[in-house]
Formats: structure tokens, sequence, C-alpha cells
């Protein structure tokens, strides 16, 4: 494991008045540069567990080091100052303009005037919004780019660190499918170590290097890849939690180009009947894919070939053309959805291979 | 010539004009005994706002107390307070600054409860300590009802102003009293009407304030 910038060792918290413990006795490393995802059920911890790394919450006992620091070993509001954070409800400052919202942790740090304004910009452009919008108030934004103002202010002063508590929870699925691309995007750029909370497993797989699964009071079942937690679950509760299309999951994890395509049953446009018919019984389908040098113009049913002849029926495209990096999962989708049942890989209009439902679950039961 | 003219008349202008100088006067220690009451009283309840956020035990106490200040009659508190500090403007004061607590501590207390959690949350994970908190976060966004307050309680004491007339201070409030002693309607309507004259631009002037000090509110999206 690369050197971690965020480590937690017999971590427990018990709040005032309760005899159970919410995190209890929990140690996990988070190497620099990745993201790890806290998932669990309600009371597991996750945000409790998140709100220890910038003493929102102080833990009861254990050790919490972050970039090599023990965290209690500095004043919290200058610990803070050097951790992002976000938050589900964003809470930006209603009263300052987006400009001053971004601003304001290096201006907590005392930047000065012209440093602050161009990292504002750079900011502005990096989460995607226009810079127009800079002296606009929060209440004339949309929930999604006050996410985005959310996410800038919380890099505004180049933290190591960011910490995001359900930061997408609050908006509808389809920005929020786009805000997960767009941090995925971001950490390309920005390589941060984030930690982040959902209660969403599927957001968990999408966004997580590392995956941390958390139980009922605090108890950690599980923490390592996604692909990994998917192929080898720890443990019942894990399994469960994944759910039952856990095969599902993990086929979203896994890029087309990491399994051999075949060519499939696809004669020339010249081949006869009799080949197109040892082809297609070959392959055990009732059907043909049609290629004109390189060129895959579709697919027809040997029936129409038998009553019209290679050259007298018209075939019928391949709906769903895949690319090399789509996911299994989409392959998986492709087959289940045509007649042909199988997935056709395109790089532009060249035609690659396809995929059949066993090539796709030999990649996961292997 | 004119109805104000005649000597008779229910309202005579010509008084007015003859006493517009007494009548400046007055209007600016109405003015000055109302901004001392207020501001000493903002002060006031700032800090006991402030205990009362900082220790939510004493907040009930201190609304008991102020509470039963606001109850007494004002003209029971003035003639109690006459003995003691005499016909002073500081016999005035003690009771115009009394009536607006309760107002301005309720309205602050409510304001900064007001702000919403998560921005405070926000404002704490970013590296806010308690201070710049309050100062640069809660105070701003409790402004509006902070205002509201202010506007009752500077609306209220511009009513009360009138009554420490009594104790030879009063501001417009001396034209009221002077009108009934002499039986002199003219006055009365004066006192009367400056006294509401004031409260309603004072009124205004703290809306016009708070849409200038509060720019942020009257932006919602306008896509």
């Amino acid at each position: 494991m690369p050197d971690s910038m965020i480590s937690l060792t017999d971590v427990t918290k018990t709040f005032p008045g309760q005899s159970v413990p919410a995190v209890a006795s929990l140690s996990f490393d988070i190497p620099e540069g990745e993201i790890a995802v806290l998932v669990g059920p309600s009371g597991c911890g996750k945000t409790t567990t998140l709100k220890m790394i910038n003493r929102l919450i102080e833990p009861t006992s254990g050790s919490i080091r972050v970039d090599g620091h023990e965290i209690t070993s500095m004043q919290a509001h200058e610990l803070r100052r050097g951790i992002g954070y976000v938050i589900q409800q964003i809470g930006l400052f209603p009263h300052r303009t987006i400009a001053d919202n971004i601003a304001t942790v290096p201006r907590l740090l005392g930047w000065d005037k012209a440093r602050t304004a161009d990292r504002v910009d750079e900011l502005i452009e990096l989460v995607g919004l226009d810079v127009g919008m800079r002296d606009r108030y929060p209440a004339e934004l949309s929930g999604g780019q006050q996410q985005r103002v959310g996410v800038a202010r919380a890099l505004a002063a180049d933290p190591p660190v960011l910490l995001m508590d359900e930061p997408f929870g609050a908006v509808d699925p389809i920005v929020r499918a786009r805000l997960q691309d767009e941090l995925l995007d971001l950490q390309q750029r920005v390589r941060k170590t984030i930690v982040f909370v959902t209660h969403d497993i599927d957001e968990a797989i999408k966004l997580g290097d590392r995956v941390a699964i958390l139980n009922v009071g605090g108890i950690l079942e599980q923490y390592a890849p996604p692909a990994e937690i998917l192929a080898q679950p720890a443990n019942p509760f894990v399994e469960q939690f994944l759910g039952q299309d856990r095969g599902l999951k993990r086929l979203s994890l896994i890029k087309i180009d990491s399994v051999p395509l075949e060519q499939g049953p696809v004669v020339e446009l010249q081949a006869t009947i009799e080949d197109a018919r040892a082809v297609a019984a070959g392959h055990d389908v009732e059907w043909v894919g049609l290629r004109d040098e390189g060129e895959l113009l579709g697919w027809v049913w040997l029936s129409e070939l038998e009553e019209a002849g290679p050259l007298g029926v018209e075939p019928k495209p391949f709906r769903v053309r895949l690319k090399v990096d789509d996911s299994l999962r989409e392959a998986l989708d492709a087959v289940v959805s045509t007649h042909t049942g199988v997935a056709t890989v395109f790089d532009g209009d060249r035609y690659l291979g396809m995929l059949s439902v066993a090539t796709i679950s030999n990649k996961i039961v292997e | 010539m004119t109805l104000a003219q005649a000597s008779d008349a229910f309202f005579r202008w010509s008084w007015v004009f003859d006493h517009l100088d007494d009548i400046r006067d007055k209007v600016v220690e109405h003015l000055v005994l109302t901004g001392i009451a207020l501001g000493v009283g903002f002060v006031i309840s700032l800090l006991l706002a402030l205990v009362a956020l900082r220790f939510r035990v004493t907040y009930a106490p201190i609304t008991w107390v102020t509470g039963a200040l606001y109850t007494i009659p004002s003209l029971a508190l003035f003639a109690f307070f006459v003995p003691i500090t005499g016909f002073t403007i500081l016999t005035a004061e003690i009771g115009l600054v009394s009536y607006t607590l309760l107002i301005l501590i309720r309205n602050i207390v409510a304001g900064i409860d007001g702000v919403d959690p998560a921005v405070k949350e926000a404002a704490r994970g970013m590296g806010y300590g308690r201070r710049r908190l309050f100062l640069e976060i809660e105070l701003p966004l409790a402004l509006p009802v902070i205002i509201a307050g202010i506007r009752i309680a500077a609306v209220t004491t511009i009513g009360l102003v009138t009554v420490t007339a009594l104790i030879g201070q009063g501001g417009v409030g001396f034209f009221i009293l002077s009108g009934l002693n002499r039986f002199f309607d003219t006055e009365i309507i004066l006192g009367t009407a400056l006294s509401v004259i004031l409260a309603v631009a004072a009124d205004v002037s703290l809306v016009l304030l708070e849409r200038a000090l509060t720019p942020w509110s009257r932006r919602r999206a306008t896509l």
C-alpha cells in the first residue's frame, strides 16, 4: 500500500449517555490520492467517523493521523482549514456571493486579495461553472450548481484531504449521476485523498478506490477495492448489503476490453447459403451477420437468406453499438435486449467483434 | 380667508407656523430620546442574548424578567423612578430602555437560532472559530429577524416617548400634554400627528436599512 494520508487506529466513539459505542475500535488507512467510501446502513457510524477526522466530533479513544500528524496535536480550527469539507445540505453562505463563498478558507488563512481572486476563477472553471456566476448569490443557483460551488469551496485552499458527507444525496438521480462523473473526472486532475460517506452501495462501488462497509455500531465488516468486495464478500452481512445483483455490479466495474472478443457468426456478403448455414450452425444460432470488407452491415435470419438469397435481403442493423471502454454490464444489457443475443463492439465504424452471454459470465465466475 | 386662520378653528395652522422652532426642537428631542433608548436597549439585549445563546438555561429567566418589565404600566414605572432619579432624561430612558429589551432579546435569539444548521456546520467544518462564526455568519444571517425586532421596538418607543412628557421630557409629547392642560386641540393634534409620522418614518427607514444590509435576501433564482 502506498503511503497513507489518513490513518485511523482503534478509534472508538461513545456519545454521552449511551452505553453502546457509535464507532467501535475502528482501524483503517487511506492511501494518498485515493477515494475511500464509507458505506453502511443508518446507525453504522459512517458520518460520525467522517466528522472525527476533522474533529467536529472528538473520538472517545484511539488515534487519527492526517498527513502524518496526530489531529489532536493542533487546534481544531487550524486542522479544519487544511481539510476540505462538503456536506449534503451544502451549507453555502446565503449572504455571500459565489466568489466569496469559494474564497472562505483562503480568507481564513489570510491569503491576499489577488491570489484569492485568481484561485476563485480557477475553481469556478475547474468545477464546470460559468464565470458569470461569480457575483450571484447561492439562492440564484440550481441545486446541482450549488453543490459544485460546495465542492469548489472545499477545494479552495488546495487541501490534501477532502471529506464528503453524502454530498449528492439531495439531488435527483440524473444530476447525481452527472455529479458523480464530474467528481471522478475532477479527481483525475486534483488527486486528493477523499473520504466519501454514502448509504448507496452503487455510489460506493462507482466512486471508491476502496470501500469500507460498516455495520451498526461502527463495526468494519470489510475494507477493500470494490471489485474485491464484490468478488469475495467477507461475510454474510456484506453479501446481503451488496444485494442480489452482486454479479451485475461486478460487471459494471469490468470494461469490455478486458475480455476476448469473438468474431461471431459473421460471413462476407459474397458467401453462399451453405457457408452461412455452416457458420450459423457452428455458433448454434439461427442468424448470421453480414460483412462487406470489414464493415458490418447488419444481420439476417437464416430463413430469410434461404428464401431470397444473400443479395435479396436487407440486413437489419445491430442497434446497440458498444465501445471497448464500456462496461460488461452494458454489454450484458445489449445481449438480453436484442434478438441476436450478442453485444457488438465497434471502434468508430470499424467492427471489432462481439460478446455472448457465455463470454460475459465466464469473466465473473472464473 | 381660510378655515385654519379662524381663531375658533379646530386646527390652527397659524399657531403651528408661529412655533416652528419649538416643533423642531421637540422633534429632535423625541428622536434623541428614541435613539438613546434603542441604542442602549440593543447593546443590553445583545449582551443578554449572547448569554442566553451560550448558556441556554438562562434564556427562560431572562425572558421572565424582561417580560415582567414589559408588563409594568409606563406611567407607574416613571412615577416609581422620579423620587430616585428625578425629572431627568435618565428616568425617561430607564423606562424606555426597559420596554425594548423583551422584543429585542427575543428577536436576536430567534434570529440566531433560525440560521440554517447546515450553514453553521459548514462554517465550523471549514475552520471558523466561535467568535468569527457569530460575527461573520450568524449575525448577518439573523439581521432580517433582528431588524424586525428593532422596528417593533422603535415604533413602540416613539409612542412611549410622548408619555415621558409627564416627567418633563417627552419630545412631541410635550404638545399633547400642553394641549390637554390648556384645552387646545391644535397642540394635541400636532403632537399626536408628529408622533405617528415619526413612527411611520422610523419604520420605513428601518425597512430600507434592512434592504440595504441584506441584498442577498431579495435575489432568487429567476431561471
